[in-house]
């Protein structure tokens, strides 16, 4: 029998997995397509409860890769591929990309369920009001047609899912947001700021806003994630779901309103398109 | 009579250990405080692994803390030349070796494994200022390389890491020396 949906997400990664977790919660039957494998959370591919001991080559990668010529990008921007990390990034060779040759870009992919939210950076810092208008008063560009007001509501929706961990310093082109406790400084940067702070009135040095958790809610609770231990090794996946990724947390929402059907090694080749209606039809 | 009970578990365990970290026969020598090793790894010869861990031992001597030959740098490194190394690390290595040999003959007229502690630390010592002080010879970027990968698997190993916590449980950035005491005593802050 062939199954229908109402709403298909292709990719589960960032984008991916709010959208699933905002259809399902909202009634709607979703399918997501990843064209990755498929990954559990917590997965047997996280490295992050290894020492450093007991890390596959204590940490490094084979040289092999290298003389290959695998994993380019990966290595351009990380300087060593390590073993802790390797397998949540996509090896160019095996995944090629084309682009013009006087127009060459740097395209990191992670092809497994939850994509690159596996390995963003994690800072998580609103757009201020000047950020909405600045093009428009130096005379550059199309100006926005919405300010820092309308996105506001929806920076605090997703601040107050994902758990993000910060101060507010009162800054308006940092705004406040929905945080978490932020973390400590350490002694040496408690320093700096307090004489930048001292010295120069205009230049201010404030602890980054992180979606690394600090204070978990009873929702993130419930999702099975933990606060953030501050071991630096999100990008071995994290056991704890300390940090926000679609595969901690997203999609696990998605799940529990029993409206998520997940395809993992699955392409979307093509989209259906109604031109009367203007609407996809399917993929 | 000592009660010698091996579990499975501990059986287990130390067989994997030995599959990451064989322990190579060795002697020592106490002529000259050499530590010799007897028979090949997995990469390299006998002799290239006393030169090794001799070498290792002096960059990471044994204090009030361990050494590279307590940490078994040598012999995670002889595994991992076959697990990791590409060619031109495997090339560099050896050559390193073969490098500090040839120093020795021409600084002293001997074999590196013949002399004394004394002359065989004043010979890496000596290196290891050249090495960076000038870092445009081969010379220099073969021992560096060598350098940092000794120190690498040193600072990772089980043995330089006696206080490790997989999870540590909590973070402060900003402890006093009075706070770190607590913690260190058992004491929640």
């Amino acid at each position: 029998m062939k199954q229908g949906y109402d709403v298909i997400v292709v990719g589960s990664g960032m984008t991916g997995g709010w959208a699933a977790k905002e259809f399902c919660e909202k009634g709607f039957k979703t399918l997501v397509i990843e064209r990755g494998r498929h990954l559990d959370h917590p997965s047997t591919e996280y490295k992050d409860m290894q020492a450093p001991w007991q890390l596959e080559n204590r940490g490094l990668a084979s040289e092999i890769y290298d003389e290959q010529g695998r994993y380019r990008m990966l290595k351009t921007k990380k300087k060593k591929l390590k073993t802790e990390s390797i397998q949540f990034f996509a090896d160019e060779k095996e995944y090629p990309y084309s682009y013009p040759e006087d127009r060459p870009f740097m395209w990191t992919r992670g092809y497994h369920l939850g994509g690159r939210s596996l390995t963003w950076a994690r800072v998580s810092l609103r757009f201020g009001p000047k950020d909405f208008e600045a093009n428009a008063k130096d005379g550059h560009g199309i100006p926005w047609p919405i300010g820092y007001d309308d996105l506001a509501p929806w920076y605090d929706y997703v601040e107050t899912f994902a758990g993000i961990s910060g101060n507010n310093d009162g800054l308006p082109d940092q705004p406040a947001g929905v945080y978490q406790k932020p973390w400590d400084m350490s002694c040496a940067e408690e320093f700096v700021s307090q004489n930048i702070a001292k010295n120069l009135k205009d230049r201010h040095m404030i602890i980054g806003r992180t979606a690394n958790m600090t204070e978990p809610t009873e929702v993130q609770t419930n999702l099975g994630r933990t606060k953030c231990q501050a071991r630096s090794y999100c990008e071995r996946g994290c056991t704890f779901g300390g940090y926000f990724s679609a595969l901690a947390a997203t999609l696990p929402a998605a799940k529990n309103t029993g409206n998520l059907t997940i395809v993992t090694d699955a392409i979307a080749s093509h989209i259906d398109y109604d031109e009367k209606t203007g609407k996809a039809l399917g993929c | 009579m000592q009660d010698l009970k091996i579990s499975r578990r501990v059986f287990i365990g130390a067989a994997m250990y030995l599959v990451s970290a064989p322990i190579f026969a060795s002697s020592l020598i106490k002529s000259n405080k050499l530590l010799k090793i007897e028979t090949s790894g997995q990469f390299y010869s006998a002799l290239e692994l006393t030169v090794l861990t001799d070498v290792a031992e002096i960059m990471i001597p044994k204090t009030t803390t361990p050494g590279a030959t307590d940490a078994h740098v040598v012999n995670i490194l002889d595994g991992l030349m076959l697990t990791w190394a590409g060619a031109k690390t495997k090339l560099q290595f050896k050559t390193t070796i073969e490098q500090i040999q040839t120093l020795a003959n021409d600084t002293h007229g001997t074999s590196y494994a013949d002399l004394p502690l004394n002359l065989r630390q004043q010979l890496i010592e000596e290196l290891d200022l050249a090495a960076f002080n000038n870092k445009q010879t081969t010379l220099s970027a073969n021992y560096r390389r060598l350098k940092e990968m000794i120190f690498h698997i040193y600072y990772t190993s089980e043995q330089a890491n006696p206080d490790f916590k997989l999870i540590p449980g909590s973070y402060h950035g900003n402890l006093s020396k009075q706070d770190l005491n607590k913690i260190n005593s058992g004491f929640l802050i």
